[in-house]
């Protein structure tokens, strides 16, 4: 039931996004806003990330734009008087922050309650020694490390333990020095060296567990202590490498049932123990020789593991555990119709198989070790779902191409020497490299031996090839295009391999009624009746997704997180969704981020998780019959293939800025505009800074106001309105001015762009994508838009800085280009000086 | 890849791609939605004369180990799946799953849409299938003229008795179609065990000086089983501790005036609630049932209600007031599924032990 004392509820925001977090915490707290609104409680929300739909889309007032810190949550506290705070959706910062408000007692103080976290679970998050007590009191196997003074101790120990062990010293003058033996020998090596680095003459010895297998479980628990597992997730890359850097797969593949019921046992006993309310995941060693496994860790707050959780199984993750945390039980949280009866209460089942597949930015910056190891350097990641493990692999790759060009993936040029160099220590094109390698004839046992990779997943890889061969010996067959679209093939790499148009392949697919069936993302493999509206492709009998309605949109999402302005276009993707469905369509996102929030089930009316690419968006074009396609950001390519074909009404938001652009290398600050075909209006100004001498490709800081004198500004509106009107653009335009010792002269014309859009979005009272998506959809009349201007207000101060990945990733650079981002933070308190 | 069918009694017909044996079968459908485990579900033995459909969409992943056998005789008429994937054999696994269906003579078929066959079943019910080369009329006249045996129980259960020794109570257990699982969790507990034929008389159980009884789960329908069985129950429960499960459950229901019933649609599968009653604890378990338990049909007097699936209602287990006596209908040895309600097998030596105190 429901603790009636709970009527509002303070909700810590994850802040700007960074390595390791994308989108996924605020998917997570808007829809726990969205839950807690079903049972009247109110939700107030601290994030200062500008890219936050959570905060967007709450009550102003309830939405506190600020840093995620302990100052600004206890004023919130003492303002607001919250009966309750939820620290769970907010990151390891959020979690800090209330560890220390219980330390500090300001919880008991102001009579705020603890939710979704236990005190025990909240006391275990970043404390290795009180996860070594947790284990104990389960009793469940920890790798231990044990500080020894002399060889003689060592070597009992080893004899205990086993080989291979890892030796560190303690406290080094040299940084982490960590050595892996395998034998006496080595051992007596590395702890002849380690005695000396350490200042202490003291060395940690632990187990090694590289090449063990990285699997993590997660389950969920109501208050009555009722625990089911949600799924488990197995890394196709052992251990050795970063769990957000491994190429996972869900559900477990390459395990027994008997192996896997211990792992399960586990996870219920640990949440038990750490009387979870809400969901918890729990990650896992197991040594494949002989199915030992041990715990390494417990994550009982929301991390990225939970999202993909939610995209494979279609279990209702986030909208359940907000009704879990105010204390409803699984047998009394009603969720839409949707879902068949009981669903929370059923443990999800899965009849497909999620891929995931990291994104790293080495594009993006050059200088960074492109080595695979125990720091995570991936920043996104796409998803493949299939019916074979085959089909979600090549899905997975298809997805996670940035380049929307569908090509079947070679490495000819790596040398063998090379090769086996990277299988052993891996970079960020790894799937190539396996697959590469198996075109090569390396057997699957060596390969497994070398990569520590299971055997299972090369067979796979090899019935990839198969078909590979099949498709390049056989072109244009019903016998290879029926093969390679059961297998995941896309037609787009179907029409590269046969060097056709893509017309050609697809022609053949009617032809031969080769054509997609979609199957429905729920979690009841089939046995229950769902209607939930999420769906993936596959090449099968029974098709299970028809035309939603005979006017809706289908927006194209981003795809897999990369550096730049990604998670903006994440968020401008969602209130595009937004605003379309308000404007009466029915929308349709496909995306395949599992951590993006324009996928969160709320905000559209139907989500397909398919690759970004033209041959898969006509074929959903084909049943949805869109009436208007969305394309939100640049995309160049694509854009330019989707409008090889009028039939789809294609609009590109903000429009296409491959021309008709003129960019000034230098300017310092941006006049905003709204254009509609008979007349421009004046919105503000804002200043554009950058890290480097106002050179334009850097600009990421956006400051307002940006004060100017009413007369020069007077006369710059002229100039800009007429350098409108010679253009072709309409929406949103952006004037670019130079300043130069009190001069001010017109350098530029573009479209605004996405954070800019996004930024004003913030400063204003308009909805400014709104009034994009109703002129783009002609139902801007002139009332709106007088209404609009006449009631146009700004807020006084703010300004919105870029934040980098500098320092996770280890690369020595301070300024950084738009490209580069990671994310952002906004701020709206006016400098004290002023 | 040889091409061969699914066929079912409703006239659907399935191409897909033969692995295993060639063999021509027919055999009941059925629905499995375990994530895991497909051996155990091909080698339990209550699922002789059935087609398995594995929802999972890929099996043959971790290959055929010793330690996951259900029986050692398999008698399933074939496998569905939408994907057979094999792997390399190692230490753990020596035996393919391909290998394994062949040297038994099992059919499968891969490359079925084995989720629209869930829909189907779920819909329509348990019916006739056959795995055959060609799906032409004969096929289905073939089909269709098939009458499947009722006998099942004495086609799977063990013709003699065997004994597992152990140093603990001496366990007699009435083999209708044992699933192993039953004989590792006693195997645990380190009884001593002697697993006798479904029909060994009350005279030879006393014997073998029981210090408990139980009754095994087993494939097909309880009302088929001769009514000397129901007499046998009747007896045995009122001079030793018994534990029943599955048909074992059903069978003792009917032996305390409690009517079966067949469920209209099957449940094979670890993803129902299931309420244990006297604590309120919901627990998933391991479910394979086609026929369940008439709650109304109990007489309270007699029996309590003891674990019930809050999904369909069904009862999953009872106990006697008057005898140190339960069962339950799920399988508490897991296998494939969750272990948590193998204290099961505790609390029926607690019953031999208070019994003997």
């Amino acid at each position: 039931m429901i603790n009636q004392n709970i009527n509002k509820v303070l909700i810590i925001g994850g802040g700007p996004s960074k390595v390791g977090q994308e989108n996924e915490l605020d998917a997570a707290v808007f829809q726990t806003i969205v839950s807690f609104k079903r049972v009247g409680v109110k939700s107030i929300v601290i994030d200062d990330n500008p890219y936050s739909i959570a905060t967007t889309e709450i009550q102003p007032a309830s939405a506190y734009i600020e840093a995620v810190t302990l100052d600004n949550v206890v004023a919130i506290i003492q303002n607001e008087g919250p009966d309750a705070i939820l620290p769970t959706l907010g990151g390891p910062n959020a979690i800090k922050i209330c560890q220390k408000l219980v330390e500090m007692k300001i919880l008991a103080k102001y009579s705020v309650e603890l939710l979704g976290l236990s005190k025990a679970a909240l006391k275990l998050i970043g404390n290795p020694l009180r996860f070594s007590q947790l284990m104990k009191e389960v009793q469940e196997p920890i790798i231990s490390s044990t500080i020894v003074h002399s060889n003689a101790e060592a070597f009992d120990l080893v004899r205990q333990v086993g080989f291979p062990i890892i030796v560190k010293p303690v406290l080094s003058s040299i940084n982490s020095r960590r050595t892996i033996c395998n034998s006496f020998d080595d051992l007596e090596i590395a702890l002849s060296e380690s005695f000396t680095d350490s200042t202490l003459n003291r060395c940690v010895i632990e187990k090694s567990i590289v090449g063990y297998k990285e699997l993590s479980i997660i389950g969920i628990r109501d208050p009555n202590g009722t625990k089911l597992i949600i799924n488990g997730v197995e890394d196709i890359d052992a251990i050795g490498i970063h769990s957000g850097d491994s190429i996972a797969v869900s559900p477990i593949q390459t395990i027994t049932d008997s192996v896997y019921q211990r792992l399960r046992k586990a996870t219920l006993n640990i949440m038990e123990q750490l009387e979870i309310i809400g969901a918890c995941e729990v990650s896992f060693a197991l040594n494949p020789d002989n199915n030992d496994y041990f715990v390494t860790k417990v994550t009982p707050n929301y991390n990225r593991g939970f999202a993909l959780a939610t995209l494979a199984t279609g279990y209702p993750l986030n909208y359940v555990t907000a009704q879990l945390v105010l204390g409803n039980g699984f047998a009394d949280i009603h969720l839409p119709h949707a879902y068949a009866k009981l669903t929370t209460f059923m443990e999800p089942l899965m009849d497909r198989i999620l891929i995931r597949i990291p994104l790293w930015p080495f594009d993006s910056l050059k200088t960074v070790d492109q080595h695979l190891d125990q720091s995570m350097k991936s920043i996104g990641s796409a998803v493949g779902i299939g019916r074979t493990v085959e089909e979600a692999i090549l899905k997975a790759m298809r997805s996670s191409q940035f380049n929307p060009r569908d090509v079947l993936p070679n490495m000819e040029e790596l040398s063998d020497d090379e090769m086996i160099s990277q299988l052993i220590h891996p970079k960020a094109s790894r799937i190539l490299v396996l697959i590469e390698a198996l075109r090569r004839n390396y057997p699957v046992e060596d390969l497994s031996e070398l990569t520590k990779i299971d055997p299972f997943y090369f067979k796979r890889l090899q019935k990839l090839l198969a078909v590979e061969n099949l498709v390049v010996k056989e072109p244009l067959t019903e016998e290879s295009l029926r093969t390679a679209h059961r297998r995941g093939f896309g037609d787009g790499m179907l029409a590269a391999a046969w060097q056709t148009d893509l017309d050609k392949v697809r022609y053949l697919g009617k032809l031969k009624n080769s054509v997609p069936t979609y199957k429905m993302i729920e979690p009841s493999a089939g046995e229950e009746a769902h209607s939930i509206r999420s769906f993936y492709s596959s090449f099968e009998r029974e098709n299970e997704s028809h035309q939603l309605s005979d006017r809706s949109a289908l927006v194209i999402g981003r795809g897999g997180n990369r550096l730049g302005p990604n998670s903006a276009a994440d968020y401008y993707t969602s209130e595009v969704l937004i605003q379309m469905h308000r404007l009466g369509y029915k929308t349709i996102i496909m995306n395949n981020n599992p951590n993006s929030v324009s996928l969160s089930p709320q905000l559209s009316d139907k989500q397909y998780i398919e690759p970004i690419q033209i041959g898969a968006i006509l074929n959903i074009a084909e049943i949805e019959k869109p009436a208007i396609v969305v394309v939100p950001g640049n995309r160049h390519y694509l854009v330019r293939q989707l409008r090889q074909y009028p039939d789809l009404k294609v609009v590109v938001l903000p429009p296409d800025q491959e021309t008709g652009v003129t960019l000034p290398q230098k300017t310092s600050f941006a006049m905003n505009f709204f254009v509609t075909k008979d007349e421009s209006r004046f919105i503000n100004t804002v200043k554009l800074a950058s890290g480097k001498n106002h050179e334009l490709k850097d600009i990421s800081h956006l400051a307002f106001p940006y004060a100017i004198d009413d007369d020069k500004l007077a006369g710059l509106i002229t100039d800009a309105k007429e350098l409108i009107s010679s253009s072709y653009w309409k929406g949103l335009v952006q004037i670019l001015v130079l300043e130069d010792q009190g001069l001010f002269k017109v350098v530029g014309i573009r479209p605004i762009r996405i954070i800019e859009t996004i930024f004003l979005n913030r400063i204003s009272n308009v909805n400014w994508i709104k009034m994009l998506v109703k002129l783009y959809t002609n139902q801007l009349t002139t009332e709106d838009l007088n209404k609009t201007f006449k009631n146009l207000s700004f807020i006084p101060f703010a300004e919105m800085k870029p934040k980098f990945p500098f320092i996770d990733l280890k690369v020595d650079q301070e300024v950084g280009s738009t490209n580069q981002e990671v994310g952002a933070e906004i701020n709206l308190d006016p400098p004290e000086d002023e | 890849m040889t091409k061969r069918y699914l066929i079912l009694e409703d006239g659907s017909s399935y191409p897909g791609e033969a692995f295993g044996a060639l063999a021509t079968t027919t055999g009941e459908i059925i629905i499995n939605s375990n994530m895991m485990g497909y051996q155990e579900s091909i080698t339990n033995p209550i699922y002789h004369n059935q087609i398995i459909v594995f929802t999972q969409p890929t099996i043959g992943n971790v290959g055929i180990n010793h330690k996951s056998y259900e029986s050692i005789v398999t008698s399933i008429k074939g496998v569905i799946t939408r994907e057979y994937s094999d792997t390399t054999l190692n230490h753990q696994h020596k035996q393919s799953l391909d290998t394994f269906l062949k040297q038994h003579e099992i059919p499968g078929i891969e490359g079925i849409d084995t989720r629209e066959l869930a829909h189907r079943i779920t819909k329509k019910g348990t019916m006739k299938a056959s795995i055959v080369d060609v799906d032409d009329e004969h096929a289905f006249d073939q089909l269709n003229a098939t009458v499947l045996t009722n006998q099942q129980v004495s086609q799977v259960a063990t013709p003699k008795p065997y004994p597992n020794p152990g140093n603990g109570f001496n366990i007699i257990v009435i083999d209708f179609g044992l699933k192993q699982g039953i004989l590792r969790r006693l195997d645990e507990r380190d009884c001593n065990v002697v697993v006798v034929p479904w029909d060994t008389s009350v005279e030879r159980i006393l014997s073998l000086d029981p210090d408990g009884i139980v009754i095994s789960t087993g494939p097909g329908n309880p009302a088929d089983l001769p009514k000397s069985i129901i007499k046998t129950i009747q007896s045995l429960q009122t001079q030793f501790p018994l534990l029943a499960i599955g048909l074992g459950h059903e069978l003792f229901a009917i032996a305390n005036n409690a009517k079966v019933y067949k469920l209209e649609t099957e449940h094979h599968g670890s993803n129902h609630p299931v309420r244990k009653i006297i604590t309120n604890q919901v627990i998933y378990v391991s479910q394979a049932q086609g026929y369940a338990v008439d709650y109304d049909s109990i007489d309270r007097n007699t029996l309590i209600t003891t674990y019930i699936d809050l999904y369909n209602g069904t009862v999953q287990g009872l106990r006697h007031r008057d005898y140190p006596a339960f069962s339950v209908q799920f399988s508490p040895d897991g296998e494939p599924g969750p272990t948590i309600a193998s204290d099961i097998f505790d609390e029926f030596l607690e019953n031999i032990g208070s019994q003997r105190r």
